[in-house]
């Protein structure tokens, strides 16, 4: 009776990642090389790139971090953030990310992460810390409003900024002692 | 588990979520082999069983700010057949969080640990646990109740270094880099594994001829192999150094389930000292001078001042795992390979006429290319190389040694070497 199964060959789990990823530095090449050739008014792919580079860290971030659905709305409210900020850039600086996009984004990450919380009773002491995190970028806009003169149209950001301080404080009240819990044990020496 | 379903990491637990990886990946086995094939379905309830008495493995590792933890974890843990090479990185993503992996072969139970979670002393409580309740379960009209609460064992999860070390100690550690082994490597991923199986009462009896332990007689063994299979070949001049884990429980009282273990490192120079006998007396010499109390808690109290120095304590878990690894690069190099001997294997006598043997195998690295352990069960010490080179001389060589004393030693293993010679 042999002791040890024979392994043929070695097993490559990550193929179909490897595939994807040449077909996503195929489709930027080509669209770098199309947008040499034929110029147009902007460099249109830049855009495409930071699609597929936001698609890349959004399913990457997924595979590894497949449980927690309140990491995923953080990464998704930074990758979003950045992605609007870059097309914006990309197009034409006006201001519509910072001024709009930038705090409806916020809102939304910060009324979902109040509502996994109360839809999901036994397990919102995993979400404290990235509801935390959340709080910390959602008045990031708030101090570019405070410090410089990026932000022209205040009026989205300060709705976006009352709209996660209540939200923290909704939080706290409703499971303030988890996220005491959930931050001793995240930040002990 | 504290009441609030989290518990950190102990002294020398910290270390290896930092350093590990698909290469590294600080995982160990232990095998039981039975006399018969394995059940999956009662496996899958013994292990079941014996994880409510065993909470402390059911955990999940976490990232916190300056430390990794443990939390509870109430997932299922896959039981499967063997499908891959032992040792191998256990991805928590794809074992549902667990450190730790159960499969089972033809005979064969599998226990692979993430060196994090447990030691190898500590982690044969739980693989016995198993053996036990799988052959309960497997033969129920054999094994009444008595029988089994008679050997329930008692543990806790104290982190016993801090309860132990000595603030004032310092290591006098060697600063020399080691013999680093040469050879051609077998493909990617690959891990090629070789028992030998060595008649124990007959190795006893030349190792008491000898006046040394069975330990220091497979070590001097080794360094021997090492030198004439790979050491002259590729003109080796540094020191060949073997680190050998030390049980901890034997120097102090614990009852941990967690890591409690340190290390010996046996240094050779092998200009001074090349034949077999001058190695076996050099190595007598050095494991008596490096086995006291007061050596062995020098080296233990030295790492546990690293982990408890408040400045590395502050410093954030992604700067420190930058830090860490990249010493590590570096301190890889100071050992040629690692021995680990858990030695006997106690099985209570009702139980023993169902299991074959035992076998520990450790996991081998691209700079430490060979391990090797070792463990006994009744009259047999199996003594395991686990190796990513192609070339097995080191292992031929170690077996004509023992051979060549009159020991009784038969080879196996797991098909990527042709062993037989």
């Amino acid at each position: 009776m042999t002791l040890y199964p024979k392994i043929n060959n070695i097993r490559n789990s990550h193929l179909v990642i490897k595939i994807m990823l040449g077909i996503s530095i195929l489709i930027s090449l080509t669209c770098i090389i199309i947008n040499i050739c034929i110029p147009g008014n902007f460099f249109w792919a830049f855009l495409v790139i930071a699609g597929i580079v936001y698609t890349w860290v959004t399913v990457m971030y997924s595979i590894k971090r497949n449980i927690n659905i309140a990491s995923n709305v953080f990464m998704q409210t930074i990758l979003i953030s950045i992605l609007t900020i870059a097309i914006d850039i990309i197009i034409g600086y006006r201001g519509w990310s910072l001024d709009m996009a930038l705090p409806i984004i916020i809102s939304v990450a910060n009324i979902t992460l109040l509502l996994l919380t109360i839809v999901s009773t036994k397990k919102y002491y995993q979400y404290a810390l990235y509801q935390v995190m959340t709080f910390l970028i959602s008045i990031l806009p708030f101090v570019l409003l405070c410090t410089t003169n990026l932000i022209k149209l205040e009026i989205f950001t300060i709705l976006a900024t009352f709209i996660a301080t209540v939200t923290l404080i909704f939080n706290i009240s409703l499971c303030g002692k988890n996220i005491k819990e959930e931050l001793i044990r995240r930040l002990h020496l | 588990m504290s009441k609030e379903n989290w518990r950190r990491l102990d002294n020398s637990a910290k270390i290896f979520p930092i350093i590990s990886s698909k290469k590294y990946s600080s995982v160990f086995r232990l095998s039981a082999v039975l006399k018969e094939k394995v059940e999956p379905e009662i496996l899958k309830q013994a292990v079941n069983e014996v994880l409510k008495y065993y909470a402390s493995f059911k955990v999940k590792l976490k990232k916190g700010m300056f430390w990794y933890y443990y939390e509870e974890n109430n997932k299922e843990l896959i039981i499967e057949e063997e499908n891959n090479y032992p040792c191998k990185y256990i991805d928590p993503n794809t074992n549902n969080d667990y450190l730790f992996k159960i499969t089972y072969f033809n005979n064969k139970i599998n226990l692979d640990i993430f060196h994090s979670l447990t030691d190898g002393n500590s982690g044969v409580y739980l693989l016995r646990e198993i053996v036990y309740t799988y052959i309960e379960k497997k033969y129920p009209e054999v094994f009444d109740e008595k029988i089994r609460e008679a050997r329930k064992i008692k543990y806790d999860t104290e982190d016993d270094y801090i309860k132990n070390y000595n603030k004032k100690l310092h290591s006098n550690s060697s600063s020399r880099k080691a013999y680093i082994l040469k050879g051609k490597k077998l493909p990617l991923a690959t891990i090629g594994v070789i028992h030998e199986n060595i008649n124990l009462k007959e190795l006893k009896i030349v190792a008491k001829e000898k006046e040394v332990t069975v330990t220091q007689y497979l070590t001097a063994t080794l360094i021997y192999a090492i030198y004439t299979a790979n050491y002259i070949k590729h003109k080796g001049s540094r020191p060949i150094k073997i680190c050998i884990p030390v049980d901890l429980k034997k120097y102090f009282r614990s009852e941990t389930i967690n890591n409690f273990f340190s290390y010996i490192t046996v240094e050779t120079n092998m200009k001074q000292v090349n034949e077999f006998e001058d190695i076996l007396r050099f190595v007598k010499g050095d494991f008596e001078k490096r086995l006291s109390k007061n050596e062995i808690l020098k080296t233990m109290s030295a790492n546990v001042r690293l982990g408890n120095n408040l400045i590395i304590k502050m410093i954030p878990l992604f700067l420190k795992s930058i830090i860490v690894r990249l010493s590590y690069l570096e301190i890889r190099k100071y050992t040629t390979t690692t021995f680990s001997n858990i030695g006997r294997i106690g099985i209570i006598g009702e139980y023993k006429k169902y299991i074959e043997k035992f076998m520990i195998l450790i996991a081998p690295e691209p700079v430490e290319k060979i391990k090797c352990s070792a463990c006994s069960f009744d009259n047999e010490l199996v003594f395991t190389f686990t190796s990513t080179l192609e070339n097995t001389d080191i292992e031929k060589t170690f077996y004509k040694q023992i051979k060549k004393q009159g020991i009784e030693i038969s080879l196996e293993g797991n098909g990527v070497h042709d062993i037989i010679s």
